[in-house]
């Protein structure tokens, strides 16, 4: 029988799509609007919660920067700041991506707002044709459509190839 | 002469599918309506990719219409361009009024970004070959004048630009002194940018207190047509000083009443109804010609630019609360070496 007491310090368990399971304090994962609607809804914590989409090393991340904000609730929103771009400093591409993916699936406003924030940044002034492949978008045009566009916007273009 | 007006050039608005004139627009019109049917970018989810993209500068995003044709229209869609306004708005929140479009000789737009410690100087645009005025400006959006009296919508983030029809109602009979002012604002009610334009006639015969009549007409940038304001004015504002100042949903002009006072007109875009906004109650009505209205600081403004030239600082009233005359209070305006 779990007592009141315990239910404070209750934790749950989420299972990353490469199957590692993760135990977290419950106040944690409030972070999270997805873990908390589901928590609200009457979701057993003893069950394992199973994130498809999100990778063990990615949810590790998650989990890093939701304990950080949890715990530091109260503590002054510089500290938290400079955490924040700590903590992307020197992600890669690719990391980041996954990472916007699962603030984006756990419902982590925080985390996706500076994830995206940091992909803008990064992709901000580089040739469009970088940008082409950094998001994997297929070129659709026929050379003189691209050309076209290119020539409407030539201002833009200005040191770049 | 110069004449500044403060705009936000992060702001970004893609009005302007149905540009008009320049050239190579063909690719345009074909690639537009695809945008509602979008179909996943690559390894991101649209709304995401959505997300990403309105926090780019408007340089980069011109740049990235070369990314696809979906990132091309996607970047055309009224929603994303909305998105991308409010995000420059809030942002800008913390760095107010950091950018100021200044008209220079009437030929060359010039942007001065503040932002730096050692402000810089750009050229926006050189119209060389002909005279322009910049008569409005609302989120970026500036209403130009050509000297013969065109008028068009320009938004020099973009380079983009709207040449307005020329307006079909004849205002008035065209004879003893003749001024027309123009403001440019949102309706947030309808969505939609309008262009106010108010007419005075003043015939010569007539006595002080009933002569002339002031009528106006609106143009929407939705239906691209204008339509006449039924009832006539009751103000007449001032040609040369006063040109409409876009601040909490309504139009400003300085204006003259027919009681023989001074007053600032605010024409609500939304309910199309004019209102008065009460000059200080210590104003000095003598020097109201010295006078602009402004925004300053977030809030409307009596801006002292008469005198800017002979002394080093001038002075203006800010109007703290807006619509409560008791709030006006005065401050000093430091007048920057002269270029």
């Amino acid at each position: 029988m779990a007592s009141s007491i315990e239910n404070n310090n209750e934790k749950l368990t989420l299972k990353s799509s490469d199957g590692e399971e993760f135990l977290v304090e419950k106040h944690v994962a409030l972070q999270s609007t997805l873990l908390q609607n589901m928590l609200d809804s009457d979701c057993s914590s003893a069950d394992v919660i199973p994130l498809p989409k999100i990778d063990a090393r990615t949810l590790a991340l998650v989990l890093g920067y939701c304990k950080k904000h949890a715990d530091a609730s109260s503590s002054k929103q510089g500290e938290l700041n400079s955490f924040d771009s700590e903590f992307l400093k020197d992600m890669d591409m690719g990391a980041l991506f996954n990472l916007v993916l699962a603030a984006n699936f756990m419902e982590i406003k925080g985390l996706l707002d500076i994830a995206a924030q940091k992909i803008a940044d990064t992709i901000k002034d580089k040739p469009h044709q970088e940008v082409r492949e950094i998001f994997h978008v297929e070129n659709d045009y026929t050379p003189e459509e691209e050309a076209a566009v290119r020539e409407e916007n030539r201002w833009a273009f200005e040191g770049f190839p | 002469m110069l004449l500044s007006c403060p705009v936000h050039l992060h702001h970004f608005i893609y009005l302007f599918i149905s540009t008009p004139s320049p050239p190579l627009t063909t690719t345009q019109t074909q690639t537009a309506p695809k945008a509602a049917a979008m179909s996943n970018g690559g390894t991101l989810p649209m709304d995401i990719v959505i997300d990403i993209l309105s926090r780019l500068p408007v340089k980069s995003l011109c740049r990235f219409k070369s990314v696809s044709p979906e990132w091309n229209s996607l970047i055309f869609v009224p929603y994303f361009a909305k998105a991308h306004l409010n995000r420059a708005k809030t942002q800008n929140l913390k760095n107010l009024d950091q950018k100021i479009i200044i008209i220079s000789t009437h030929h060359n737009l010039y942007l001065v970004d503040f932002a730096d410690v050692n402000p810089t100087i750009t050229i926006l645009a050189d119209f060389s070959s002909v005279r322009i005025r910049v008569l409005s400006s609302c989120d970026g959006l500036l209403l130009v004048s050509l000297v013969d009296n065109s008028n068009f919508l320009w938004n020099p983030s973009t380079r983009e630009y709207k040449v307005l029809p020329t307006c079909p109602f004849a205002l008035g009979p065209v004879r003893g002194v003749f001024r027309d002012v123009y403001g440019v604002g949102y309706d947030s009610s309808t969505d939609d940018y309008k262009v106010l334009k108010v007419v005075y006639n003043e015939t010569e015969t007539d006595s002080p207190t009933e002569r002339g009549i002031t009528i106006g007409a609106i143009y929407s940038l939705k239906t691209n047509a204008w339509r006449k304001i039924q009832d006539t004015i009751d103000y007449v504002p001032f040609w040369t000083t006063s040109c409409g100042v876009f601040f909490s949903g309504c139009l400003h002009f300085l204006c003259w009443k027919r009681t023989g006072s001074f007053v600032i007109v605010a024409f609500n875009l939304s309910d199309e109804i004019f209102r008065e906004v009460l000059l200080p109650a210590s104003f000095c009505e003598f020097e109201i010609l010295d006078y602009r209205v402004a925004v300053v600081g977030g809030c409307l403004c009596l801006a002292d630019l008469g005198r800017s030239y002979v002394i080093e600082t001038t002075g203006g009233w800010m109007m703290k609360e807006y619509g409560v005359r008791e709030s006006w209070t005065k401050f000093p305006i430091d007048v920057p070496k002269r270029f």
